[in-house]
């Protein structure tokens, strides 16, 4: 961490000075840096830029150039989608909107005299922040497993070279051959996640390889839509696979990526394919710039801003607010709220309570979609649940598939809405 | 609100893209909810959180574009959903969470544009 805690303390008071009113910089437009291109930083950056009309200078900064998104990463898995469908690249933002793009990551922040340095050698200044970084993994938490394991044993919980190298190594799986999946404990990015994965990869393999099996080793007793899955599973990949929960000694998981070898509970497994997906924290550039306690970024549910600086809005899976759940769509939703709050904050624009929603669908099967959904407020303590609901178990064939077409229509829409 | 008085039948145009959770029904509301002048501001704000799912493009996919349509039947669409008169869950509880000038806001906005 970089932050010179003298020369914090010394600006804050002309910091909180220039809050007063709202800020217009004699050097020019008031600036915007945005660190991570993801669902909280493209759609912040496109909603500044969009809406201010070109009064305040948006920068993003991403080191890749092409995004693909988790959300429908396990839909590849399960040979519903390819990859190039669920990439996306920034050329809209810069050229339709006016974002300056630099493919570069944030290495350092300096919350006192607000610069974000660049691995490049680079650095910018910025008057308010905005990190979505997402997720970065623990350490040491899955007993066995590090990153230097992630080749042998994928996370696939970053889309991309992740996700292609699990599905090719559950393709070439032998004949009745074991697939491992090692769960996160609570909280982390997208609770259903591991479990639309499992129904997936199931769909995969029931058609490629029908003998094969799955073992879930979860450190949680429950998880998110269990009902709804676990009626699918039975339905549908009838014995195949076989979750092992927290009170069966799921969390007693041990791994060794050179044997291929998974330990629950002090049984040993030899496996084919292993997907770890470890316990997960704040993207490090949070811990950076000084504004974690414990895993996560705590924020005011108000804008998002960060409750160490309020310069540095943090959105998204890093953000500590609440009842949200880290998903993509609860990301973009925070985006909304903190691009609202920071043109108000630099240009004086009119500033509206905050609202905030979310649905998380999943995909059990062929044209079997299921989803869960909540809309949020504001309050002084923590972003708060107003009101919620989930699909039924039993449902019809028909809701099912209109719930899968519905989330097509939501993965069109909320791609278009971070990417222009 | 008064849902009896003055029987409207409402166009459903946003039940023209076939949803088997949509079902149709008569639903009316009262001339003074119908009036309520909607903030064009306020309503594109709230309009964001739409347009998540509703492409502000307008395109059809799975889910309609709702560009363009006309106030009243936005803001029946909306209070039918609040009321559980249209079925979809997640309109429900976007609709649920909407106040009367909310309601009308969103509708004055969604109006306005192609
Ligand atoms: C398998 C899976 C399925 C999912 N399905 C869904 C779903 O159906 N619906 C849903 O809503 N959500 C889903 N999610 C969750 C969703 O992907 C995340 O919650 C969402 O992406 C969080 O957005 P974010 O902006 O916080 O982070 P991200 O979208 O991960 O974006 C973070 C970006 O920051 C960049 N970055 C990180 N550090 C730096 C740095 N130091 N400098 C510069 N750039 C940096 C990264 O490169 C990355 O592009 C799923 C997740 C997974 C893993």
């Amino acid at each position: 961490m970089s932050i010179n805690r003298r020369s914090f303390i010394q600006t804050a008071a002309a910091v909180t000075a220039s809050l007063a009113t709202p800020m217009v910089m004699a050097s020019g437009k008031p600036r915007v840096v945005v660190v991570g291109g993801g669902a909280g930083g493209a759609t912040v950056a496109r909603y500044i830029a969009k809406d201010s009309k070109g009064a305040i200078d948006v920068t993003l900064v991403e080191p890749s150039r092409t995004y693909y998104t988790c959300f429908f990463s396990n839909l590849y898995l399960g040979g519903f989608r390819d990859l190039g469908s669920i990439a996306h690249s920034y050329g809209n933002l810069a050229s339709e909107y006016g974002v300056n793009v630099v493919h570069d990551w944030a290495v350092d922040i300096d919350g006192g005299g607000k610069t974000v340095s660049l691995a490049g050698g680079g650095t910018l200044n910025y008057d308010r922040l905005v990190l979505s970084p997402g997720i970065d993994f623990v350490d040491g938490a899955v007993d066995g497993w590090d990153l230097n394991a992630q080749n042998k044993m994928p996370h696939a919980y970053k889309a991309g070279s992740q996700t292609e190298l699990l599905k090719a190594q559950l393709a070439s799986m032998p004949e009745g051959g074991v697939f491992a999946m090692v769960a996160p404990p609570n909280p982390y990015r997208c609770p259903p996640g591991p479990y639309e994965r499992i129904s997936m990869i199931a769909h995969m393999l029931k058609k490629s390889n029908p003998t094969a099996k799955i073992i879930v080793a979860d450190p949680k007793p429950k998880f998110s839509k269990m009902g709804l899955f676990q009626e699918g599973w039975a339905n549908h990949y009838d014995g195949m696979i076989d979750w092992i929960g927290s009170d069966f000694g799921g969390g007693n998981v041990s791994v060794n990526p050179e044997a291929m070898t998974v330990s629950i509970d002090g049984e040993e497994t030899k496996v084919d394919a292993c997907n770890v997906i470890p316990a997960m924290k704040a993207g490090r550039i949070c811990e950076m710039a000084g504004i974690t306690d414990g895993n996560w970024a705590p924020v005011s549910a108000h804008d998002m801003s960060s409750k160490v600086d309020s310069n540095i809005h943090v959105l998204g899976d890093a953000s500590a607010q609440g009842d949200m759940p880290k998903s993509g769509f609860s990301a973009n939703s925070q985006a909304k709220v903190a691009a609202m709050a920071i043109r108000g904050a630099l240009t004086g624009s009119k500033v509206f309570p905050a609202k905030f929603s979310n649905t998380c669908w999943s995909l059990v099967d062929t044209n079997n979609g299921v989803k869960v959904g909540a809309t949020y407020k504001a309050t002084d303590e923590k972003i708060a649940k107003v009101d919620g609901f989930i699909s039924k178990t039993g449902e019809t064939a028909d809701v099912r598939k209109a719930t899968y077409e519905e989330s097509v229509g939501w993965y069109a829409g909320i791609t278009a809405d971070m990417f222009g | 609100m008064c849902f009896r008085s003055n029987l409207i039948a409402s166009v459903f145009l946003f039940g023209t893209t076939l949803n088997a959770e949509q079902t149709i029904e008569k639903f009316t509301l009262s001339p003074s909810i119908l009036e309520i002048e909607g903030d064009l501001a306020y309503g594109e704000y709230l309009a964001s959180d739409c347009q998540t799912c509703h492409r502000a493009d307008n395109s059809n996919q799975g889910i309609p574009g709702i560009n363009g349509r006309e106030i009243k039947e936005i803001v029946y669409a909306l209070h039918e959903y609040k009321n559980k008169y249209r079925k979809n869950q997640v309109m429900q509880m976007m609709a649920g969470g909407l106040d009367d000038e909310e309601i009308a806001a969103l509708a004055s906005y969604f109006a306005s544009l192609q």
